[in-house]
């Protein structure tokens, strides 16, 4: 009865339900490691790739582009034939949808500005006569943990600070340590939890055949 | 009951509630209809934990009264039954809720 009186809360519950699938822990899992892979075996030290055709520069942005892009088609391919046929298909409300039209406003600004940052940095070198290059592993992991929890906030997803904080820390310890490793640790963590939010999701969650074809009496 | 000028008591005329909103299950549909733009059955199974027999039945007797709308769409080749509140459902429910509100207001503490 107290979800009728509370609608915010019934609202919220409905909207939360779609991210109890893992499927966004396992997606930001997989590009940490991915930012892993990248670093070390395609831009790092191996050897120039010579593809006879394709400027291995090139080769490597178009590998690299198609890793990071990997993640996203999971998770697009995984709410369409997994989640969606378990838990039902929902049209959000007009609220909901302009509270994401704000969420993704403040995090294309976010994402410029820190873009905007680092290269006024690169190209000025302020950092360098302000003495605070030891200081940019903190700046750098703490703006991830800043949009990501930016975007928990507005989705309604406070998990996402968490694997936020936890990329944050991946990335800050790597820039300190200068050890790439830490982006795979940080990437295994949240997969693994991912992985785990999924299993439980299935099991919660069994697909009927009645459900497989959306059919009704 | 309402106290009258000459102090004594007059009875309140009692609310009336909407037998077709009232229903518990009924309810749980429309809140949850409410809060959404439209949703298909497999959605409000998950959500009011009933079962798809009996969602069905009270789902018809919503469209009946007017308070809910059924649309068949087709994503690619698969078909999808979402509901909708309509206008009418959507004000029925309001007016369930206003209601309620004041019968639980005038409750004496």
């Amino acid at each position: 009865m107290s979800n009728i009186t509370d609608l915010k809360v019934l609202e919220r519950k409905a909207f939360r339900s779609y991210h109890q699938d893992g499927l966004m822990d396992i997606s930001l899992g997989l590009m940490m490691m991915v930012a892993f892979i990248s670093e070390v075996f395609i831009y790092g030290s191996m050897p120039e790739i010579k593809t006879g055709i394709v400027e291995p520069v090139i080769f490597r942005i178009i590998l690299g582009l198609g890793l990071y892009l990997t993640p996203v088609v999971i998770v697009y391919a995984g709410k369409r034939f997994i989640t969606t046929p378990r838990l039902g298909s929902v049209k959000l409300g007009s609220e909901r949808l302009s509270r994401n039209k704000k969420a993704k406003v403040v995090i294309l600004s976010a994402v410029l500005v820190t873009w905007a940052v680092l290269i006024i940095s690169m190209v000025t070198g302020w950092t360098e006569v302000q003495n605070i290059v030891q200081w940019m592993p903190v700046i750098i992991g703490g703006g991830v943990t800043l949009v990501m929890s930016l975007m928990a906030y507005f989705i309604d997803f406070p998990r996402l600070a968490v694997i936020g904080a936890l990329m944050g820390l991946g990335i800050a310890f790597r820039e300190w340590l200068d050890k790439p490793v830490m982006l795979l640790i940080s990437g295994l963590l949240i997969l693994v939890t991912g992985l785990v939010i999924f299993w439980r999701f299935l099991r919660e969650h069994p697909i009927s055949e009645r459900e497989a074809v959306n059919d009704q009496v | 009951m309402t106290r009258s000028k000459d102090g004594g008591e007059s009875p309140q005329t009692p609310v009336s509630f909407d037998k077709l909103v009232h229903e518990p299950a009924r309810l749980l549909v429309l809140a949850n209809l409410y809060v959404v733009d439209s949703a298909d059955f497999t959605y409000l199974t998950r959500q009011t934990g009933l079962t798809w027999g009996n969602l069905s039945s009270h789902m018809s007797k919503l469209e009946a009264a007017g308070y809910i709308e059924v649309k068949k769409e087709f994503r690619g080749k698969r078909p999808y039954t979402m509901m909708k509140l309509t206008g009418e459902g959507r004000e029925a429910f309001r007016e369930y809720r206003r209601k309620m509100k004041q019968v639980l207001d005038d409750l004496p503490d």
